[in-house]
């Protein structure tokens, strides 16, 4: 099963653009639909949905989460676990991670962050995919100022 | 849909423009895994035999591993596949870089192309879709522009790219595909397949999950892998290690080699390490494989020490979904070119190989080389060829436009491989390999060749451990060092997970490693097994130096699958995909006999002086025992009709 928009759907197109896969069509005011095949369960649509007219890939109804008042969940990275792997890189359907180091030959690993906070879409695979649990997710609202700061990376402020 | 494959892959019709789908059936996977094996299987069934690798009729198949993107370690190798131009039997060539998962994601295990395009094109395939782009004003790029390219039209995508450069356009015989700015799956010329189809690169930008039986499960097994992987005790730096190699051939005994160590190693340098130590215990190949550590001493060896590769290193370069990271970004600076530290492969087959101890001179090799889309083993074998070619008069002044082919001369190696590159002049003769260019140059020059079956050996010396020899001869992909040796073979502990198989003393005296005894055989084709489970898996061989107890494999592979299957079954299925890939070859025409390497790389005549002074090997027994041992026929290396029956594999392919 994968994410299906119902007729409650107003045809505003918000889950048109913040779908990572563009597997959504539909007509401005019109009843928009999902592709099944192309669908990859990240649950954007859902989030953004004005209308919670999405059910997620079990049949529930998905929450409306406000994306402008931050409640919208980002990856903090734990870089003490992190090896440096990039699975978070590829996990990631939106193209949002990246990585950053330093001139410093002590410390020649490349640490994953977030570059884009606009383009990510709180999907978690990047948290789901870490195979040693190095990314947890939290909302920007209710991050405290120094996991704020650690979301430009290990490296932030020191250059 | 089973879990950790995507139960489908993906057919371009380069010829007609025409892309397909087209499902597997779970069962297929429990028979041969995903990755190598499903390209042996659906090659050897469809590659009609005698057809020409670079026609229409050759497959190109670019897979990933059955364990890739399932949140297992050191799974981010993905392989092309084909039938080899250079051997003319079963080719594959092994990567890591990004491009693994980036296949997965497009919601297949493998991307196999047919038929020949009429103008150069690209595949790409992103979001759901999937199509063939023009190339034209791609055709001529090196790897990387290509790469750039690509990613610059694609905007923020972030594409996964394999492409081939200006060596596979040209459809050299030793070229290969470059993915994530010239990492290089160079092996068996598969570059100028791609070449001959003009396929310019294949560009992947999919974002389709991965299915996991039970993902905490795989997490579970990773993490305590990644605790071995992290252990950093003090390690000991470069010289010392040359030093170290020097020890180690001075004494009469041997003890095990313990994969943690190289682990330390890789970690560090990483597989520049290996630079001095191996020359001085007697790995490295010296001089096309006539020298010895002597002529190139640790006075000349330190030249090309591990730190000379790393001190200008800037980040650590990781494979997809790798702990270890071995790779390495470089500086650019006056006389370096930056881009890939170069590895210890190309370090020697540049360097030791040709008597050349100029590590600025390797770097632009290695960059050029890396651009070119050309693989560093068998340019540089094919260097030292024409080297001793001219060295003995073979080739003069006049055949190679005028470059003083002398022993270590850099500035003439240097201009010699931009000649092979582009193909001018000398450069056309040697582009295709030693095994072409000695049949060129006849004069029974094919005895100055060091290849097995047309590739070029890599730089491991079978006189050292002559686990090397032996799988240099005798597989389905001759002269390759990624397979198995007897120090392999320690490392991979594989008794610890199948007690029938023989464990190794942790000393041992250095004579006895020449001797043939069924021990040796068992370790051997267990390494050949091990190989195929891991590159069905695609899985990294050095992540698999950690051994078994250590690296996970077939935990991961049942915990990813939802199987339950013993070590000793997963080994099995490694049996049916080398008997495979050896029916490929009777299919074809190649006898397994001819695969047996230039005579002067297995000591004979022994050398005279040196590390491995008085060394040779006895391979045709130990071939014959190999062969006996998978109940091939043990004269002639055939699969018989039973044990074709028994692996499930047709008889009579149909073409």
């Amino acid at each position: 099963m994968t994410y299906r928009i119902t007729d409650q759907c107003v045809g505003c197109g918000m889950c048109l653009k913040m779908c990572p896969v563009a597997c959504i069509v539909g007509r401005p005011s019109k009843l928009h639909k999902v592709d099944r095949n192309r669908c990859i369960d990240c649950g954007a649509c859902g989030r953004i949905c004005p209308h919670n007219a999405v059910l997620d890939d079990l049949g529930r109804r998905c929450e409306r989460i406000r994306r402008r008042a931050l409640h919208w969940e980002k990856p903090l990275f734990d870089y003490d676990r992190c090896m440096s792997c990039a699975a978070c890189l590829d996990a990631c359907p939106a193209a949002c991670l990246g990585v950053t180091y330093t001139e410093d030959t002590k410390d020649r690993k490349a640490y994953p962050y977030l570059v884009d906070r606009t383009a990510c879409i709180a999907c978690r695979f990047c948290a789901v995919e870490c195979p040693v649990d190095a990314v947890s997710m939290k909302a920007l609202a209710d991050m405290a100022a120094e996991e704020k700061k650690s979301l430009d990376g290990p490296f932030a402020g020191s250059v | 849909m089973g879990h950790a494959s995507m139960g489908k892959i993906m057919w371009v019709d380069l010829s007609r423009g025409t892309i397909s789908i087209e499902s597997v059936p779970d069962g297929l996977y429990e028979k041969v895994l995903s990755g190598i094996g499903l390209a042996a299987h659906l090659l050897y069934e469809r590659i009609p035999p005698g057809a020409d690798p670079l026609g229409p009729d050759n497959i190109l198949g670019f897979v990933s591993g059955l364990l890739t993107g399932t949140g297992s370690l050191f799974t981010g190798r993905w392989m092309v596949t084909g039938k080899s131009p250079l051997t003319g039997g079963w080719g594959d060539a092994n990567c890591g870089g990004n491009f693994s998962p980036a296949i997965k994601r497009c919601g297949v295990d493998g991307i196999f192309f047919t038929g020949i395009s009429p103008r150069p094109v690209y595949f790409w395939a992103d979001q759901g879709r999937a199509e063939l782009r023009d190339a034209t004003d791609l055709w001529g790029r090196d790897t990387l522009e290509t790469e750039e390219i690509l990613k610059q039209k694609a905007g923020g995508r972030g594409l996964r790219i394999a492409c081939i450069g200006p060596a596979g356009e040209k459809q050299s015989l030793i070229a290969g595909v470059a993915n994530d700015r010239g990492r290089m799956a160079a092996r068996a010329g598969l570059g100028a397949v791609m070449g001959a189809k003009r396929l310019k690169a294949v560009a992947l930008g999919g974002g389709q999950r991965i299915p996991v039986h039970d993902r905490e499960a795989v997490k579970t097994l990773s993490q305590q892998c990644n605790d071995a992987v992290q252990f950093h005790p003090p390690f000991l730096n470069g010289i010392m290690m040359a030093y170290t190699g020097t020890l180690m051939r001075l004494l009469p005994m041997q003890m095990a080699f313990d994969g943690m160590l190289y682990k330390l190693m890789l970690d560090k340098y990483g597989t520049a390490s290996l630079n001095q130590i191996m020359v001085e215990v007697g790995d490295t190949p010296i001089k096309n494989w006539k020298g010895s550590n002597e002529d190139f001493d640790r006075e000349r060896s330190v030249k090309l020490s591990p730190e000379v590769f790393t001190d200008t290193m800037v980040v650590k370069y990781h494979c997809y979904s790798c702990p270890l990271g071995c790779g390495g970004l470089m500086a650019k600076n006056s006389s370096w070119p930056g881009g890939h530290k170069p590895e210890y492969e190309s370090v020697m087959a540049l360097g030791g190989l040709l008597l050349n101890d100029d590590a600025a001179s390797i770097y632009t090799l290695n960059d050029m080389l890396n651009r070119a889309g050309m693989d560093t083993i068998s340019a540089g074998g094919t260097i030292a060829f024409a080297m001793e070619c001219y060295e003995k008069g073979l080739l003069t002044r006049e055949d190679t436009d005028g470059l003083e082919l002398t022993w270590g001369n850099s500035a003439a190696i240097v201009a010699l491989a931009e000649k092979i590159i582009r193909r001018e002049g000398i450069g056309d003769l040697l582009a295709d390999g030693s095994r072409v260019a000695a049949q060129k140059i006849g004069q029974d020059s094919d005895r100055l060749a060091m290849h097995a079956g047309g590739q070029e050996l890599g730089m491991h010396d079978g006189r050292y451990d002559p686990g090397f020899a032996l799988h240099y001869c005798v597989e389905p992909t001759p002269g390759r060092h990624t397979i198995g040796s007897q120090m392999y073979y320690e490392m991979f502990r594989l008794w610890e997970k199948i007690p029938d198989l023989p464990d190794v003393s942790l000393f041992y005296t250095k004579g006895s490693k020449y001797e043939s005894e069924k021990e040796k055989i068992d370790a051997a084709a267990a390494c050949s097994r091990f190989m195929n489970v891991l590159n069905g898996s695609g899985t990294c061989l050095f992540g698999a130096f950690l051994g078994v107890e250590r690296l996970p494999l077939f935990e991961w592979l049942d915990a990813a699958t939802g199987w339950h299957r013993s070590p000793a079954e997963y080994m099995d299925i490694g049996e049916r995909i080398q008997t495979l890939k050896q029916a490929f070859n009777i299919k074809h025409g190649v006898e397994p006999k001819s695969f047996k390497a230039n005579p002067r790389t297995l000591g004979r005549p022994p050398q005279t002086a040196g590390a491995n002074e008085g060394r040779s090997v006895a391979v045709e027994s130990m071939m014959r025992a190999y062969w006996q041992h998978f109940g091939w026929d043990p004269e002639t290396g055939r699969p018989g009709e039973a044990i074709l029956r028994r692996w499930g594999i047709k008889n009579k392919p149909i073409g």
